[in-house]
């Protein structure tokens, strides 16, 4: 065997190799994502334990074991209709439920089996909470009215659900559940600081978020006025001795929105592989030219051992 | 003598072989990548309606929480760029997601790539940390881990479930348009900008509906049904960088 056709052998190899490699690359490249397993029974903060911290401290959690919230409820006759929503997971045919307080199913619902790849579904809308909170007690239909609902925001916009309570925003804790308020209607916070109103105490809440029928004190079941209208009642608890007469506040106009101009898209780069699989079949093609160098002349050996015994035979 | 040739014959054999697979697996290959892009199946932008945008700062907080973002950096910002007839108007900018990057072009590594959809994506494990990228970007869109994020992140849980891995120490970071809420939701069959758990998570925590999301390449996307009538407009046009973020400016309503 000449140097030549050692060359040429091992050429050979080398091509094997690469050519194998290049298709188990693809392969691996291609190879479905792992099967996604069956959950055990639902075990939420295993995972998720920030949420089961903020949930536990806040009135979802205590929804079935409130004091107040029991005390009423034994005074009634411990009534199922109440555990509709003080529960998860009541079952009125048995008066039995599957977990004390508004927890994760309550909005959660239905659990997929594939959670976490499937994320767990929540409408995150008013009519979800709604569902408990659209009683009269709540002020549902002042919040109706009101511009926010209108325009399509829902409660998570300034309530964090889990915690039950409002969301508060960095910076502006100072000015308690105001700063929520002012954190959108910014232009507000501009000159507010200035007003009299402000230089005597008053935020944002004081007058358009008052509580209805209470004079401070909050009982159960009472929410503040979610129409967010500052209402006659906000100017005569302090100017009672001034007023005049009724007087009604303007209401502002819409937001229109202006026209024209298609936008145009163009055209892509191609996109790099992160790795090629050249490189890897490259890699291979020169470990399998060094194997066919060593092995050719063993090859020759062997063949004409093969040779030989077919002459001799 | 005999025994040469007919090695030789062997050889041109299994030479023609291996040479015909190769040959075969390539045009496969070449099949399969002019099926999925160049330019992929979508194509995805955002549109932010600066009349209806109040500063508010909801999106960065749900980028923070949803990508697990060191506070002391931010993929989104809010900036306040004036007034417009008494009117504050603010900026709300995320990651511009050129079609001709400067990020991507200078990137030594080719850490920042493109997707077949247009998303200018962040290899972490290839960024050497160079900031290349974070000099060339005009939009301000990057920023440098100075150290790695530990702890716990000040937005989770209040704003969002964190989805990605946190970044290490030493590479630039920036915005992703939620890839992986996109992958998650088009693999579960859902669509991107109309389901909430497809789409960024910007997008769905903005109160005022400032943010859209959407596929330009689907006429009746929302995204594409709002640029055809609406005046809209992108930053540096003159750049020629041809970003997928869309403004539509503000018309001086006097509604906070």
């Amino acid at each position: 065997m000449n140097k030549r056709e050692r060359f040429a052998l091992a050429a050979v190899f080398a091509l094997l190799a690469a050519g194998v490699t290049l298709v188990m690359v693809q392969a691996k490249a291609e190879a479905p994502a792992p099967a996604v397993q069956e959950q055990e029974p639902l075990n939420c903060s295993e995972c998720h334990q920030d949420f089961q911290m903020e949930w536990a401290s806040g009135a979802h959690s205590s929804a079935t074991n409130d004091p107040i919230f029991a005390q009423a409820w034994a005074d009634q006759g411990q009534p199922g209709a109440c555990m509709v929503c003080h529960v998860t997971g009541y079952d009125p045919g048995t008066g039995t439920w599957e977990q004390d307080g508004v927890a994760c199913t309550a909005c959660h619902n239905p659990v997929p089996t594939n959670h976490p790849e499937e994320p767990m579904p929540v409408q995150d809308t008013t009519e979800l909470c709604g569902q408990c909170h659209s009683d009269a007690r709540f002020g549902w239909q002042e919040w109706q009215t009101s511009t926010h609902y209108q325009r399509g925001m829902d409660c998570t916009v300034c309530h964090d659900p889990h915690s039950a309570s409002l969301k508060n925003v960095e910076g502006l804790e100072a000015q308690g559940p105001s700063g929520l308020c002012v954190n959108c209607h910014r232009d507000y916070n501009m000159d507010f600081p200035y007003s009299n109103h402000a230089m005597a105490g008053l935020n944002c809440v004081d007058c358009h978020l008052r509580h209805f029928g209470s004079s401070g004190g909050r009982t159960i079941h009472t929410m503040p006025d979610h129409s967010f209208t500052a209402s006659l009642t906000s100017c005569t608890s302090c100017h009672d001795r001034e007023m005049h007469g009724p007087t009604d506040a303007a209401t502002g106009a819409e937001i229109t929105t202006q026209a024209v101009v298609p936008a145009t898209n163009g055209a892509l780069a191609e996109e790099p592989a992160p790795v090629s699989p050249y490189g890897f079949a490259g890699l291979a093609g020169l470990l399998g030219l060094a194997g066919g160098m060593v092995l050719a002349p063993w090859l020759e050996r062997a063949y004409r051992k093969l040779s030989q015994k077919e002459k001799s035979s | 003598m005999s025994e040469t040739n007919l090695n030789r014959r062997d050889f041109l054999k299994l030479a023609g072989v291996s040479v015909a697979a190769i040959g075969g697996l390539q045009i496969y290959r070449r099949a399969e990548a002019s099926s999925g892009g160049p330019e992929g199946e979508h194509q995805w932008a955002m549109v932010v309606d600066q009349s209806r945008c109040t500063g508010c700062d909801y999106c960065t907080l749900a980028c923070r929480a949803h990508n697990d973002i060191n506070p002391e950096i931010s993929w989104n910002q809010v900036i306040e760029t004036g007034a417009i007839s008494g009117k504050q108007v603010y900026l709300a900018r995320p990651c511009m997601h050129c079609e001709h990057a400067p990020c991507v072009d200078v990137c030594p590594v080719q850490a920042s790539t493109y997707r077949p959809d247009g998303i200018v994506q962040m290899d972490y494990d290839r960024c050497i940390g160079c900031r290349y990228c974070e000099v060339a970007c005009p939009y301000g869109a990057r920023s440098f881990n100075w150290e790695a994020f530990t702890g716990r992140n000040p937005a989770v849980p209040q704003w969002g479930q964190p989805e990605v891995a946190r970044r290490p120490r030493g590479v630039v970071e920036k915005c992703s348009f939620c890839s992986q809420r996109i992958d998650r939701g088009l693999a579960l069959g859902l669509t991107p900008g109309i389901d909430p758990d497809a789409t960024p998570a910007c997008v769905v925590r903005c109160p005022t509906g400032a943010r859209i999301f959407g596929d330009l390449k689907d006429p009746e996307s929302n995204v594409s049904q709002l640029l055809r009538g609406h005046a809209s407009f992108r930053l540096r046009e003159d750049l020629g960088t041809r970003p997928r973020v869309y403004y539509l400016p503000p018309n001086g309503s006097p509604e906070a």
